[in-house]
């Protein structure tokens, strides 16, 4: 345990500067900037009919991190996190400290789940600061709750559902070295979710880069992230096992 | 008495698909000397460390490392060890200090270690720049560094002088042999600079097509393949073809000059008296002592100085 703890430190160090880490902060800021732009234009239209308009707000930008933002970051994080050490062949360096394999790779899965939730975790923050500069502009909005509940909760499901694309898209990007191989399946995985929106949620809750858009949908369905969190865990496990046991 | 081994090899094989990169290697290396490990290009030096190291996973053999078995279970003879492999591995986008704190973090070695390593690299002045702005030199010198931060007592090391100026590859050298010296570390390192392991290693051991052709000292190589006889003649050709009657290899060197190889003065002599029997002129005759540059080429069959008589 101490070993992974002592990987996991390093494994943080090395992600200084980065652009993966750049990205956690980066991405959901653009998409709150983007719906931040739409409200701001088109406000009085979005919120027409609407009980709660901040919440109309927290949900488009739910929607938009679940269903694309929060795979595509998932994608390039991994491939990020797996070039820095693919870059200048760090391995044998690596490999041949007293430092077990498993948790070289293991520190390296956790660092990558953690990029996602630390950028998940931006989006309520974020989402806050908007809501207050809209309620500057749009005095009918003072007073209006903040959706905590509702952001907490997409987030907290999302990313328990997103386990599974993440140990998919780190076994990807640490097997092979080219990170052309991990991004064209993510972002193939993420266009064809996008195509298959219209398909049952029963589906989308199992396909790994729409389960977190399912988990966080209206109807949050409980076996999207079930599926997620556990089939994550254990192909985040297998990876780890049998990315140690290969030649480099 | 047997001297102790940092690294001793026992029938060690290993092949990638149907080729063979290192073929049933006896390799031994006794604690606290500086070993040149030779050989030209695909010889199988650089698999031959990564299975020392533990990276790569013998086909056959057995590798002791102070005389302990290597196996991916035993991390404290990884510990034990520092490695260099080919060129160092460093992040560029972090400061040769980070790039040094990361290997810390993973051994769990002390933070004071840090600015020790520096200061024996001579890094210190440079150690909060990025990576990214090093140079070769310097990269290399923090490659070593970073070899150097868990105090291994068995250095292995892959072309540790590439990319450094004379200067460097001097302070390498008095860097290598303080660690000898004061420390009692063992260094193995291979290495195309022929001259440079003549003037700092203690023994060679050489490498050909995966297989060892020698390892012991340098003067015990020099003695069994070194010594050469120059001999000027008025007849080249007929003198050489008197010489590999007789059982002599010899080459020609220029016109009207011979290389015999041989294996004690004496033989000097009886060539010398058996020329003159066969009605030959010798106008010179002198023992000649090659490099090891020379030896080494001979050795591995790759030499081009002078066609066979």
């Amino acid at each position: 345990m101490s070993q992974l703890l002592h990987a996991f430190s390093a494994e943080v160090l090395k992600l200084k500067r980065t652009l993966a880490l750049r990205l956690a902060f980066a991405a959901p800021l653009l998409i709150v900037l983007l719906q931040l732009g739409v409200y701001l234009v088109r406000g009085e239209e979005m919120e027409h009919g609407s009980a709660n308009p901040l919440a109309g707000f927290a949900r488009g930008i739910l929607t938009l991190w679940t269903l694309i933002f929060l795979p595509f970051y998932a994608t390039l994080a991994t491939s990020l996190l797996a070039s820095i050490d693919h870059h200048e062949h760090h391995w044998d360096q690596l490999f041949a400290l007293p430092v077990r394999r498993w948790t070289v790779f293991a520190a390296k899965w956790i660092a990558a789940v953690s990029l996602v939730i630390l950028s998940s975790l931006t989006i309520p923050v974020f989402t806050f600061c908007a809501a207050e500069l809209l309620k500057l502009v749009r005095h009918g909005w003072a007073g209006v709750p903040f959706p905590a509940g509702l952001l907490g909760n997409g987030v907290v499901r999302s990313c328990a559902a997103a386990l599974l694309l993440i140990s998919l898209q780190f076994w990807f990007s640490l097997r092979w070295r080219s990170s052309v191989i991990s991004l064209s399946i993510g972002i193939a995985g993420i266009m064809s979710g996008i195509i298959l929106i219209t398909a049952p949620l029963e589906f989308l809750s199992v396909y790994p880069w729409t389960a977190p858009g399912a988990a966080a949908s209206p109807r949050q369905p409980l076996f999207a992230l079930v599926w997620g969190l556990s089939a994550g865990l254990v192909l985040g496990a297998a990876s780890c096992w049998h990315l140690a046991r290969r030649d480099y | 008495m047997t001297p102790a081994l940092s690294i001793e090899t026992r029938g060690l094989s290993h092949r990638f698909g149907s080729r063979i990169a290192v073929d049933s290697l006896d390799l031994h290396v006794p604690s606290g000397c500086i070993c040149g490990f030779l050989g030209p290009n695909g010889a199988g030096k650089t698999t031959t460390i990564r299975l020392l190291l533990g990276l790569l996973t013998p086909s056959a053999g057995t590798i002791l490392l102070d005389g302990k078995i290597l196996s991916r279970a035993r991390p404290e003879l990884r510990r034990w060890t520092g490695s260099m492999v080919e060129s160092p591995s460093l992040y560029p986008h972090l400061t040769g200090r980070e790039n040094l704190e990361v290997s810390r973090r993973l051994l769990d070695a002390p933070a004071a270690h840090i600015d020790e390593v520096l200061r024996l690299l001579q890094l210190t002045s440079d150690a909060n720049r990025l990576v990214r702005t090093y140079s070769l030199g310097m990269r290399q010198r923090l490659g070593l560094a970073l070899a150097l931060l868990g105090e291994p007592k068995l250095l292995v090391l892959d072309e540790p002088a590439n990319g450094l100026d004379p200067a460097g590859v001097r302070d390498l050298r008095d860097l290598l042999r303080h660690l000898v010296q004061q420390r009692g570390v063992t260094v193995f390192l291979s290495s195309h600079l022929l001259l440079e392991v003549e003037q700092i290693a203690d023994r060679i051991a050489i490498l050909d097509k995966g297989r060892l052709l020698f390892q012991g000292t340098l003067d015990s190589f020099q003695a069994e393949h070194g010594r050469s006889l120059t001999i000027r003649v008025d007849r080249a050709s007929h003198a050489g073809r008197v010489l590999q009657e007789h059982g002599w290899k010899a080459k020609k060197l220029s016109e009207g000059t011979l290389s015999v190889s041989i294996l004690e003065m004496a033989d000097a002599a009886s060539i010398n008296a058996m020329l003159v029997k066969e009605g030959i002129s010798v106008y010179h005759l002198s023992q000649e002592q090659p490099t090891l540059e020379a030896l080494f080429l001979n050795a591995t069959g790759r030499s081009k100085e002078g066609a066979p008589a």
